[in-house]
């Protein structure tokens, strides 16, 4: 401490925050710590295997490229799902926070049908469209389009009027009025309901995988679990929530970036 | 009901119809208000505002007093086109009101700035106040932010202002869009007192420039007397109106006797007669 520097939180206070600040990083630290120590105890790569064997597996995967192929396959399903869910979502919820006809029309149904789980819809999409690109694109796009819709009929349907009657008195209406106030005060709800649908393509594109597909992470879970590559099979799991992980937080800064103003 | 006000040598008090006669459309009005009723819901409920007439001539500034539920914020919404009136009608320049325009600007008690423009955008909002090139545009913001001292702050949001600023940016976005007579709703309502007493002067200020016809709802009597022409007491949904001229130069002292005879005129137009 050779320079006296005037600083405005005390020293004991600093550190405090600096704990805080590492705390995520050591709760995932401690939790491989304890992983590789059950592995070690039960020493059945079968049942759980290391990270250390996780790992490796990964490496392999990495070095054959069908993780990435993997990945790629996962990433590109969700995001044709989620923005099918989305050309869809937004006309109809931003409608109907403008109509209440349109609002009681769909509302009920939305209610009704909404909580009927993805998984649930696996069978009746396998009939309809077979095994294949058809019956994942129709599981995620479904996880994805009620959350949404839901998120953006609200944001439509709690514009502050003051921001109208403000519009309407400065001679702004119709379809100016729209673009220019309606659409913008609902932007943040609009925004966060699509990170909320994309993250739940996710999941619900996971689910589809797991039944009926040959590449993805899903199938990657499923098939190490019928050859019994336990250490795979986790790389899979990891992979999921590592992905998932990223596209939230990619999320996030677009939030941030369109809604600076906050 | 009282027969007539307290005429004093301050004042010029006069009573309105209670039941009001039109007051025809004399050229020089700005804006006509012919026999005006409005109900919100059932009819057999009762009026909100029954049977008010009133008219304005260009560069007056007109405040309406009165204690709350005697319909002055809804004879300015009335006036706003934001409520639907039940029967007479309102004019203003001999166009009748249907709905919102911009010839009647409004300055709202929450301010209702756009959060997500800059307080210069959201002073060329205006479809009038939006027209001509960016060169125009620019001296335009800057005429008007000038008049409430917020030049510097052009390129903020409004999350980043008081109320106070806010509000002298809800002044100038009203102001710049060039209304035909302007109205506002409690403007000041939110505002600590200091702060209240520099926008009060910062509106006659952006007044006596730009003459604009205002009307100002307010329940401070003093503020109404401070800033108005005319005031216009106001009891029992419209049906029992008062009318007080303050007849004073600009700038006004708040502490002067005139002002206070004034005041308490309105006092007691607004709370004792009935």
């Amino acid at each position: 401490m050779s320079t006296p520097t005037l600083s405005l939180t005390r020293p004991s206070e600093r550190s405090r925050r600096l704990l805080l600040r590492a705390l995520p990083a050591a709760s995932v630290v401690a939790v491989i710590t304890l992983w590789q120590l059950g592995g070690t105890v039960l020493a059945n790569p079968q049942v759980l295997p290391g990270p250390l064997a996780a790992a490796t597996a990964a490496w392999q995967l990495m070095q054959n490229g069908s993780l990435f192929a993997d990945i790629a396959a996962s990433l590109t399903r969700v995001i044709e799902g989620w923005l099918l869910a989305l050309a869809i979502a937004i006309p109809l919820g931003g409608a109907m926070g403008r109509s209440e006809a349109l609002r009681r029309v769909f509302g009920t149904l939305i209610e009704l049908v909404r909580p009927i789980p993805p998984i649930a819809m696996v069978p009746i999409a396998i009939l309809w469209f077979g095994i294949g690109w058809a019956s994942q694109l129709f599981i995620v796009c479904y996880g994805a389009f009620f959350p949404m819709v839901i998120g953006i009929y609200d944001a439509f349907r709690n514009v502050d009027q003051l921001y109208e009657q403000a519009a309407r008195s400065l001679g702004v209406h119709g379809v100016a009025l729209f673009r220019r106030v309606v659409v913008m005060a609902a932007l943040p709800t609009v925004i966060s309901s699509m990170r909320i649908g994309l993250g739940l393509a996710f999941v619900s594109l996971v689910a589809a995988e797991l039944i009926a597909a040959s590449t993805g992470l899903g199938a990657l879970i499923a098939n190490s679990r019928v050859t019994f590559q336990t250490d795979q099979m986790l790389v899979g799991m990891i992979t999921i929530g590592v992905v998932g992980f990223v596209l939230g937080w990619i999320m996030r800064r677009i939030e941030e970036y369109f809604l600076k103003w906050r | 009901m009282r027969s007539s006000p307290f005429p004093t040598e301050a004042t010029r008090a006069r009573t309105a119809a209670p039941t009001g006669a039109s007051t025809g459309g004399v050229a020089a009005d700005l804006i006509t208000l012919d026999d005006i009723s409005i109900w919100y819901g059932e009819e057999q409920a009762g009026p909100v505002l029954s049977n008010v007439s009133l008219s304005a001539k260009g560069g007056e500034f007109i405040c309406l007093v009165g204690p709350s539920g005697c319909g002055k914020s809804t004879l300015l919404k009335a006036i706003a086109g934001f409520t639907p009136i039940g029967r007479g009608s309102i004019r203003v320049l001999g166009v009748e009101v249907t709905g919102p325009g911009s010839d009647r600007g409004m300055v709202f008690q929450e301010f209702a700035l756009f959060p997500w423009l800059t307080v210069e955008e959201n002073v060329l909002f205006g479809d009038k106040a939006s027209k001509g090139s960016a060169q125009e545009r620019r001296e335009r913001a800057t005429h008007y932010l000038d008049l409430v001292g917020l030049t510097a702050y052009r390129g903020y949001r409004p999350a980043q202002l008081s109320g106070g600023m806010r509000q002298r940016v809800a002044l100038a976005r009203a102001w710049a869009n060039q209304p035909t007579v302007l109205l506002m709703d409690e403007p000041f309502g939110a505002l600590d007192a200091r702060t209240r007493q520099e926008l009060q002067e910062t509106l006659l200020r952006i007044f006596t420039e730009e003459r604009t016809l205002c009307f100002f709802v307010t329940h401070d009597t003093s503020e109404a007397v401070y800033l108005a022409d005319r005031v216009i007491v106001m009891h029992a949904r419209g049906a029992s109106r008062h009318e007080v001229d303050v007849s004073l130069p600009r700038p006004r002292d708040r502490h002067a006797d005139a002002v206070r005879l004034h005041v308490k005129d309105v006092d007691r137009l607004a709370w004792d007669a009935k």
